[in-house]
């Protein structure tokens, strides 16, 4: 009988380390979805944004960190969100850059932000959530 | 009371660790086909916006006050988009069909895209009142728990993105 007991007390701790860990590994994920989600609304909205008016630079930075901002799991992670523009080559670009492409132009804009996520009993760890969205230049001439 | 259940505990064990697994590896594939469709639809839409902006024939614009397109340029650019962004997230396998809808009064094509839910609007026949481009890509992706069922055949992720030209006299 008290065998019995003991083995049920190791299964129910089993079972409740499982399930803690499977609870809190999905709330993280969720949490992770949820702001790359934004983050990849915000890039697009951005993209556009720039596709209209290239020298609306810090307009499209802020448009990105303030929709990862809004992400309904919230957190305020929108400063942490790095915003970057390239050409179709890959090549970084300058705002200023950005600002001189011309009528027609495909560039992209790549939105990263370091995430550190929790997990109980496996510890923290950092997962790069990277966007990018691809636009053209729509600003004549 | 006295009986010993273990082989009864065992099964049920082995039960409950198998449900766990097919439910992760659901999950995984459902997380999986939602990030790639999401990955699809944007790669469709920004190619087509590409194509249809590339392909703006503004000689046509300038003799008949209309905008109209190069069904080359525009079909030519739209795929060299996808290709672009395909390439740049390491995607060698998929299709891409695009087709453009070149006059000023758009038109309809029937059969596009080939299968309907690939459009959000859930439709088998692509209809614009305007000059558009249309993107159809499809990506094969591997599964776990399907796998299981499918013998490891990839499931087609489908999606389709388009663009219109829109003038104001």
């Amino acid at each position: 009988m008290l065998k019995s007991r003991q083995g049920n007390s190791v299964e129910t701790l089993f079972f409740v380390m499982i399930f803690v860990l499977t609870l809190l590994g999905g709330v993280e994920l969720s949490r992770a979805y949820a702001i790359r989600h934004a983050m990849d609304s915000g890039t697009a909205i951005a993209a556009r944004q720039l596709s209209l008016d290239p020298s609306a630079w810090s307009t499209a930075v802020s448009t990105v960190q303030s929709t990862v901002n809004a992400n309904f799991l919230g957190g305020n992670y929108g400063s942490s969100v790095s915003v970057t523009a390239l050409d179709s080559g890959g090549g970084t670009l300058s705002s200023a850059a950005v600002n001189a492409l011309s009528f027609g132009t495909v560039f992209r804009v790549r939105s990263t932000l370091s995430l550190t996520v929790v997990s109980p009993m496996l510890g923290s760890f950092a997962k790069n959530l990277q966007v990018e969205h691809w636009s053209i230049i729509e600003r004549y001439p | 009371m006295l009986r010993n259940n273990r082989g009864q505990e065992l099964a049920v064990g082995f039960l409950a660790v198998m449900i766990f697994v097919l439910t992760a590896a659901g999950l995984a594939d459902l997380t999986r086909l939602v990030v790639t469709r999401n990955f699809a639809d944007r790669v469709a839409y920004e190619a087509a916006l590409i194509g249809v902006s590339r392909g703006r024939d503004w000689n046509y614009a300038v003799s008949n006050g209309a905008l109209r397109l190069t069904s080359a340029t525009a079909q030519t650019e739209a795929q060299s988009a996808v290709a672009s962004m395909m390439s740049q997230a390491g995607i060698s396998t998929y299709t891409v069909d695009v087709r453009v809808l070149p006059d000023p009064t758009g038109g309809t094509i029937t059969g596009f895209p080939p299968v309907a839910s690939a459009a959000a609007f859930d439709s088998a026949n692509w209809t614009s009142s305007r000059p558009a481009v249309g993107v159809y890509v499809v990506v094969p992706m591997t599964t776990y728990l399907f796998g299981m069922v499918n013998g490891g055949a990839a499931v087609d992720v489908h999606a389709f993105g388009a663009a219109e030209v829109h003038s104001r006299p």
